[in-house]
């Protein structure tokens, strides 16, 4: 009877490529997948652009105030950004799981899994967007509270930065120091 | 302070972190010179991206909310694939250190922190300070 066990058969397929082109292979999903991260500085600048022009419809005389806490605020909101393009990147042009030896499917999976972790970068670019929409739409109301307004806010950016962090962090990790290679 | 003012201070604070890096770098790198050349690289274009953003919202702001939302969230994937070009020309290049290039474009990010949140020792005092105290 033929074997109807499909994830086996799934893996076998698998295995007969070649090893360096398997990982190329996941390398190639990883940096799509970490791409998917820039959706969320984009989501997070539009809305912060949104309330900036809602903030000085309401009060056009605090359009300079809300202008400059949008500015700074969507200018963080950028960070898990080019954190997920430089993971992508290096996946796609400076990988060093291709010449790491093991079992190809530890491997390729760790670049599958580098790639995953960055769509975490999604939370901190909208959240921090928000908290820029946020920020500049109570400047626009209270010009008075700026530098407080502005400072809450940015402690909360900051704080909002912290899951992009690990998920670089567990990213690097995966494809410069490998934990699962010591139990092959 | 008005927004010129703050650019300008940003801009400064940028160069002055990129500066201390530089001369951190000086003595931790081996290959001191592409490392200068990355952050130099990175630097550049994290300023010329940041005055970019001001102009998109800028223009932003003078518009309905909902085209505004749209409009900078076009112009945001504009300003990506500029940092993948360069992120991507970084690690082509043998002359061009990768991570100088990343410090300097992440550079901007801590400035703004350093300039706008931990300017006021008073305001962290006060998150501890206990009600009770006053």
């Amino acid at each position: 009877m033929e074997n109807t066990n499909f994830i086996m058969q799934f893996l076998e397929w698998l295995h007969s490529f070649d090893r360096k082109a398997l990982i190329l292979a996941a390398s190639a999903i990883g940096a799509g997948l970490a791409m998917i991260a820039g959706i969320g500085p984009g989501v997070g600048q539009g809305y912060a652009a949104g309330k900036g022009a809602e903030a000085v419809s309401y009060n056009p005389k605090s359009s300079k105030q809300a202008t400059m806490v949008m500015l700074l605020g969507a200018a963080v909101a950028e960070t898990s950004g080019i954190l997920s393009l430089v993971i992508a990147l290096i996946l796609l042009f400076a990988n060093p799981l291709v010449n790491l030896p093991g079992a190809a499917l530890v491997v390729g999976a760790s670049a599958i899994g580098a790639g995953l972790s960055m769509i975490a970068g999604i939370g901190p670019g909208i959240g921090q967007g928000y908290a820029a929409g946020k920020g500049t739409e109570m400047v626009g109301k209270r010009p008075r509270l700026q530098s407080a307004i502005i400072r809450t806010m940015f402690l909360g950016q900051a704080v909002a930065q912290t899951t992009g962090i690990y998920a670089m962090i567990i990213a690097l990790v995966l494809m410069f120091a490998n934990p699962l290679m010591r139990y092959l | 302070m008005s927004v010129k003012e703050t650019q300008v201070n940003i801009l400064i604070g940028a160069l002055l972190l990129n500066g201390f890096f530089g001369v951190v770098g000086f003595f931790v790198v081996e290959d001191y010179f592409p490392y200068l050349g990355g952050i130099l690289f990175g630097v550049i274009i994290a300023l010329l991206n940041f005055r970019l953003l001001f102009l998109t919202l800028d223009r932003a702001v003078k518009m309905p909310p909902a085209k505004a939302q749209a409009y900078a969230t076009s112009r945001y994937f504009i300003r990506y694939v500029i940092t993948g070009v360069v992120v991507y020309v970084s690690i082509r290049a043998q002359h061009i250190n990768v991570l100088g290039t990343i410090l300097g474009l992440i550079s901007l990010k801590l400035v703004i922190f350093k300039t706008q949140l931990f300017n006021s020792k008073a305001y962290f005092k006060n998150i501890f300070k206990r009600k009770e105290e006053k």
